[in-house]
């Protein structure tokens, strides 16, 4: 746990995350082209507000990246249907936004793991330059599901680690009215790079 | 100039042919999976390959390895959202010739083709 480290530890953790979540943020805002800002960072509590998505039976989109290499981990963001419908209409052609085929479906979808991979990509490209790990992100996987199935699904995926770090950022595009959510769960070998470097 | 595109992306394959294609690029073929690559390049001899860097059976590392011999000629640029140095480093000294991290602005790859296409 970030916990576990002392004053200047910490302060090298968060400085690192804040880092990796403001390339994050870049690569939102150069493929979405619109300006995006960090709402809010959390690095203790990784449970979500889902109220924001309007409703417990609301559709939600997750998008998860696992990490590959010297440090394990998933990153997931996270965005609501209404999001997801507000990017395609910003980003993809009509032909695409409005056709409801096979073939539309799969380049929305591949839109949105696209966006995953860059963003996620930011965070790791960050940590494995500054920590000197050789670490990687899987190719994306996207899963849509309830609203209120969204806390449980990301502690079932904590579950998987015995010792984690959680952090969590909440992104703000004004202009397209998004707040995606981005969280990353790390097993606490991370602490243990951290410990290493200072 | 003709050009073999390799990503496991559709949408990604598909943005990247429309964007070569109407820069009067000839798209000789795509490729969604590392073995695909391979075979591709070998036989179609595409002057170009845009390569992913992760892909679900292999990374783009393996590819260049694989078609890294003295009778291959093709000129690979990396295209990935991979940004970490070594990455970069490991991808050049194995034959990329230029790598692109993902999110990038359209007009660098067009630049880089140009001087390609320049080149040749």
């Amino acid at each position: 746990m970030l916990a576990d480290l002392n004053d200047n530890e910490l302060k090298v953790a968060t400085k690192l995350i804040f880092d990796g979540l403001s390339m994050a943020k870049s690569s939102m805002e150069q493929i979405l082209q619109s300006p995006i800002s960090i709402e809010q960072i959390d690095y203790v509590n990784a449970e979500l507000d889902t109220t924001r998505f309007g409703g417990p039976d609301e559709d939600v989109h997750l998008i998860k990246t696992e990490l590959m290499g010297e440090l394990k981990g998933t990153s997931h963001l996270i965005f609501s249907q209404k999001e997801v419908a507000k990017m395609y209409e910003a980003c993809l052609p009509e032909s695409i936004v409005k056709d409801d085929s096979k073939e539309s479906t799969i380049m929305k979808l591949g839109f949105l793991t696209e966006i995953d991979n860059m963003v996620s990509a930011a965070v790791i490209t960050e940590f494995s330059n500054f920590l000197d790990v050789e670490i990687y992100g899987n190719v994306p996987s996207l899963k849509v599901l309830k609203a209120t199935d969204l806390n449980d699904f990301i502690v079932r995926e904590s579950s998987e680690f015995e010792s984690i770090i959680h952090f969590k950022a909440v992104f703000h595009g004004k202009e397209l009215d998004i707040c995606p959510d981005f969280i990353w769960v790390f097993h606490n070998k991370f602490v243990d790079k951290i410990k290493n470097l200072v | 100039m003709r050009v073999l595109i390799v990503d496991d992306s559709t949408y990604i394959r598909s943005s990247l042919r429309s964007l070569l294609t109407d820069q009067g690029y000839d798209v000789i073929g795509e490729a969604k999976n590392g073995e695909m690559a391979i075979d591709l390049a070998l036989e179609l001899k595409p002057d170009v390959i845009t390569l992913d860097n992760i892909l679900p059976d292999m990374t783009g590392l393996d590819i260049l390895k694989a078609l890294n011999t003295s009778d291959f000629k093709t000129s690979v640029i990396m295209i990935s959202a991979v940004g970490q140095q070594s990455a970069i480093v490991d991808a050049m000294n194995n034959g990329a010739k230029y790598y692109l991290v993902k999110p990038y602005d359209e007009s660098e790859l067009i630049g880089i083709l140009r001087e390609l296409d320049e080149e040749s």
